[in-house]
């Protein structure tokens, strides 16, 4: 038997090994320089392997080689994108930790690699061209989060959020397994390429060379298995993007994982599914958009209904951006089911937009924290606009952006998907969508009424100073209204990387 | 002046205004006091300049700006005015100085931000009056939210935050549906997504299929119905009035009410004729039961706020019938009727907010004889009130005779019925306004309140004579020598009409003229 050495393209993988080669050094440099109280020097080290990151991610725009190793990775536009948007978010998230990891008792040594480790899966699900592949990212980032979740070992909450994760998540794990292995019954394959090109049309990724099998759409029929497998792949992937009914978890891991820790899942496990999400369906099953965007179109009116009016009812603000941030994954999903070009790129740019204005939400959430207390209560909220001017600003943009009113980057977000909707005749869905959102503004000015219009019930002590995670607010609240106002340049380059979605 | 961007001027120096009042020290309350009235004057100048660049002759869009913003998506920076805007554009200029001179004794926390958001209002009023391009003025119409929702829940009464959020959420439910509509045009315009587009100028010559028109045109007209507010969807309106600060309540009602008539007008009538033409008698309809329930409910009030309130949908009833009548006269006797009731009704709410500073209290039953306490302040209110009630000799009276002068002319939908129970609607009013002039301005003069708690009234002083002196010379202006400001609309108006006419069924036709 001859052995081809596969095609190892080590340019195709550039931005991940960068990612891990920063993961492994703050490893090792945590073992050789002494502790200090903040361990200031792993945070700028990993931000410099993230900026590296970034600039190879950029370096590599239009390198479009989407059967690297083998057919393992595909390295184009929509993985450089997701990179960028995944680097954005581990640097937001390692300067909103930087200031509580000593309140919180972290150890950083162990909390800057695991954020690092989980970006890898992200990045690896973005750029996977195998179901595998898709597969593998999903577990590191899965078991990165597990522990992640459970970081805050005195509270009995967070220890619970982390086996509440890992129980129903294993569990997700094993649907998205053995979905794959149904679509493998029926396409001998688990390369996107491969399976796209056994289904239908979608010849444009296929690797050097796919099994043969006879095209069971072009012989007229549609295998119950594959509807299976396809169905099983939803919940794999919906789990982790918090799709109801498949969110169950979010609230209770949301609210009990260290809140700098939730910040991070609601945008990252989110951004990574969909990135997954649209490969999936768009390279290995575009023949089969009529099936599973009616599989997709029920889910999306259940997860944004569910979300917007469950959220009304919280009294925790963790909860409540929990719920949101489901019935966010739900106007995502509105834009994935469109199955076009304007879906896939509002795609794109809504998770951008979600990724800054949640965030900056979080972060307005952690600065609010005190020692030994997180208050997460909405009532901890009366009266900021008076004590804390700036960060009440900051907060209200970032809850006008989530409730979708210009001109902020929530709202171009929402527009957008409701075009691609429209585009796609989803008339029913984008009805839905809309009044969802009106739903979601009472909740989310709420939080603006409390700042400005209501007396504070209590004191909630002196702000500590926290100049990191005040440099993520505050530039995520300027980058909300950028994107809000001129958001034509982040349009164009989300365009660019969905090009070979027609 | 060919070349000079005057609109975005006049749009963008409000913002300007609030940009450099971030900047001084929240202390300072006159200086910023000082900032907001100078802001809102040299803009009222740059409109002022406007009225004069302004050539009536010309029907269409005029000192349009256009600039590319997303042009991928069809998307620019388009601003233009015609004489259905021209108008309302000087009506927010005119109103928005005097609205600061008036709040110099009922704002005084948080002036900082109480100055920062009514100039950001500002250019939201006049950006959504001036865009051309849907998504530059959905941009604008929903960013008017914001700085209303904060005037009301921050500085208003009790309820304000009851208020502030039903405000919120009634007009955003319209909206919502009214973006699906402007998406819906969007794809009309154009089969590929390069020739695909945004701009009102091209829509209008987009031919919307009449299966369309019927949902586009309710998409639209609810978004503008809660906003006028249409009876029934007027019920978020005695509460935001009642809660919002006086100057919340003049921007209220003199502008942000004009944004749903002005909706109509400018877009339902010429997108979607046919569908206007047939729903014409049901909105006439709802038109004038608005006039008569607003009329009646009024009478009613005790709160000298709420009666007010009550008489905007009152007027805006009569804007309503005289809209989808279609004639050039009625279409020209409800543009000046916006007009005049953000005029009288502005000065209303001034003149009621000038009392409540006093006393302390709306309720009529607390005052008695003020006449003889306040001549001056009678004197403005008697006529803001005779200009309210439409008298002869004032501006009420030339929109409400235009109004049902064109609707006693619109043979072809046969609205003379609506045309009578609109007039009953005049006499109403004047019941409601005088019955509350009687009772509070006649009478043996006391001291203002009940119970223990009251105050000894003292005149209006040379501030609040400032105030109310401009609204009362363009009262007895356009109700003497209206021609100007007819003149100005006439041709934008008639093309309307036109264009209503010309698509209109034939079987409406029929009848001839």
């Amino acid at each position: 038997m001859l052995f081809v050495l596969p095609d190892l393209d080590w340019w195709a993988i550039a931005p991940i090994l960068a990612m891990t080669i920063t993961a492994c050094v703050v490893l090792v440099v945590d073992l050789i320089i002494p502790r200090t109280p903040h361990q200031t020097h792993l945070a700028i080290i990993s931000l410099i392997g993230l900026a590296i990151t970034a600039g190879l991610s950029v370096a590599l725009w239009d390198y479009n080689h989407t059967s690297a190793f083998g057919g393992m990775v595909a390295a184009d536009n929509l993985s450089q994108f997701f990179n960028v948007i995944f680097v954005v978010i581990v640097a937001a998230t390692i300067l909103m930790s930087h200031d509580q990891l000593d309140r919180e008792d972290f150890h950083p040594g162990e909390y800057y690699p695991l954020l690092l480790f989980s970006a890898i899966g992200m990045m690896l699900m973005a750029s996977a061209a195998d179901l595998i592949m898709v597969f593998l990212g999903l577990e590191l980032l899965s078991i990165s989060l597990y522990i992640l979740a459970g970081f805050s070992r005195r509270r009995a909450e967070s220890e619970e959020a982390s086996i509440k994760y890992l129980l129903l998540g294993a569990f997700a794990s094993g649907f998205l397994l053995y979905g794959i292995a149904l679509v493998y019954g029926t396409a001998a394959s688990t390369n996107l390429g491969c399976v796209g090109a056994a289904l239908g049309q979608r010849s444009d990724f296929m690797p050097a060379s796919c099994p043969t099998v006879a095209s069971p759409i072009a012989a007229g029929q549609l295998p119950a298995m594959l509807l299976a497998g396809i169905g099983m792949l939803i919940v794999g992937l919906g789990f982790k993007a918090a799709l109801a009914p498949f969110h169950l978890w979010t609230p209770d891991v949301y609210e009990g994982a260290p809140t700098a820790v939730t910040a991070y899942m609601s945008v990252a496990a989110k951004a990574a599914a969909f990135a997954a999400i649209l490969r999936v369906f768009e390279i290995a099953f575009p023949s089969l958009v009529p099936d599973w965007s009616a599989m997709l179109a029920i889910i999306a009116i259940i997860t944004m209904v569910v979300g917007n009016t469950v959220a009304i009812m919280q009294q925790n603000i963790k909860r409540m951006l929990a719920y949101s941030s489901i019935a966010h994954a739900g106007y995502i999903l509105v834009a994935v089911v469109a199955a076009n070009q304007l879906g896939a790129q509002s795609v794109l740019f809504y998770t951008l937009a979600y990724t800054l204005m949640n965030l900056g939400a979080f972060a307005v959430v952690i600065l609010l924290g005190r020692r030994g207390e997180e208050n997460v209560m909405l009532a901890d909220y009366a009266g900021l606009g008076y004590r804390q001017p700036l960060l009440a600003l900051a907060m209200a943009i970032f809850m006008l952006s989530l409730a979708g009113i210009p001109p902020t980057a929530g709202f171009v977000g929402k527009f957008f998907i409701f075009r691609a909707a429209l585009d796609a005749g989803q008339v029913g869905l984008a009805v839905v969508g809309v009044l969802a959102s009106v739903i979601s503004v009472y909740f989310y000015i709420r939080v603006i009424y409390l700042m400005y219009m209501v007396e504070p019930s209590r004191e909630l002590g002196p702000a500590p100073r926290a100049p990191w995670t005040s440099l993520a607010a505050g530039l995520a609240a300027v980058a909300v209204l950028v994107l809000g106002i001129l958001p034509g340049w982040a349009l164009a380059w989300a365009q660019a990387a969905v090009g070979f979605i027609s | 002046m060919e070349g000079f961007p005057l609109l975005s001027l006049v749009i963008f120096l409000p913002l300007l205004g609030a940009a450099i009042a971030l900047f001084v020290p929240r202390e300072q309350i006159g200086v910023l006091r000082a900032l907001g009235l100078l802001a809102s004057l040299v803009v009222f100048a740059a409109s002022i300049a406007l009225w004069f660049a302004f050539d009536p002759s010309n029907p269409d869009f005029q000192l349009v700006e256009r600039a590319g913003w997303l042009p991928g998506v069809g998307i620019s920076y388009h601003v233009g005015v015609d004489g259905i805007s021209l108008l309302l554009v000087l009506l927010t200029t005119f109103l928005m100085p005097l609205t600061f001179l008036s709040t110099h004794g009922a704002i005084t926390q948080r002036v900082k931000e109480f100055v920062v958001l009514m100039l950001v209002l500002e250019t939201a009023m006049l950006g959504t009056f001036l865009a051309l391009d849907f998504f530059l003025f959905y941009v604008f119409w929903e960013a008017m939210l914001v700085p209303m929702y904060f005037l009301i829940g921050v500085w208003g009464g009790p309820r304000r935050i009851y208020a502030a959020v039903k405000f919120f959420l009634y007009t955003m439910t319209g909206s919502v549906l009214m973006l699906l509509a402007i998406l819906t045009l969007y794809f009309l315009s154009g089969s590929t997504a390069t020739s695909r587009t945004f701009d009102f100028v091209e829509l209008l010559r987009t031919p919307v299929p009449t299966t369309l028109q019927p949902w586009l045109f309710a998409a639209f007209a609810l978004a503008f119905a809660i906003k006028v507010p249409v009876f029934p969807f007027h019920t978020w309106l005695p509460d935001a009035h009642v809660e919002a600060p006086t100057a919340g309540s003049v921007i209220l009602a003199a502008v942000l009410l004009k944004m749903g008539t002005y909706g109509f007008l400018r877009f339902c009538l010429p997108l979607f004729p046919e569908t206007a033409v047939a729903v014409a008698p049901l909105i006439a309809l709802l038109g004038v039961i608005g006039i008569l329930y607003g009329a009646l409910v009024a009478a009613m009030q005790r709160d000298m706020k709420k009666l007010v309130a009550y008489s905007s949908v009152s007027h805006l009833g009569f804007v309503m019938l005289g809209l989808f009548a279609f004639t050039p006269e009625s279409l020209q006797g409800s543009l000046i009727q916006m007009v005049n009731h953000g005029l009288s009704t502005g000065a209303l709410f001034l003149l009621v907010g000038m009392l409540y500073e006093r006393a302390h209290t709306r309720l009529i039953a607390d005052f008695s004889g003020v006449a003889k306490l306040m001549p001056a302040y009678a004197a403005f209110f008697l006529i803001v009130m005779f200009s309210s009630a439409g008298l002869p000799g004032t501006n009420g009276f030339i929109g409400e005779f235009l109004i049902l002068l064109g609707t006693f002319k619109a043979d072809l939908l046969r609205l003379q019925p609506y045309a009578i129970g609109a007039g009953a609607g005049v006499i109403l009013s004047a019941v409601y306004l005088l019955w509350m002039y009687q009772r509070i301005f006649q009478g043996p003069p006391r001291p203002a309140g009940h119970g223990e708690h009251l105050v000894e009234l003292a005149d209006i002083g040379p501030r609040e004579i400032a105030i109310l002196v401009p609204i009362v010379v363009m009262i007895l202006w356009i109700g003497i020598y209206p021609k100007p400001f007819l003149d100005r609309t006439a041709a934008s108006l008639d093309k309307v009409s036109q264009q209503v006419a010309v698509a209109a069924p034939a079987r409406l036709l029929a009848g001839g003229r």
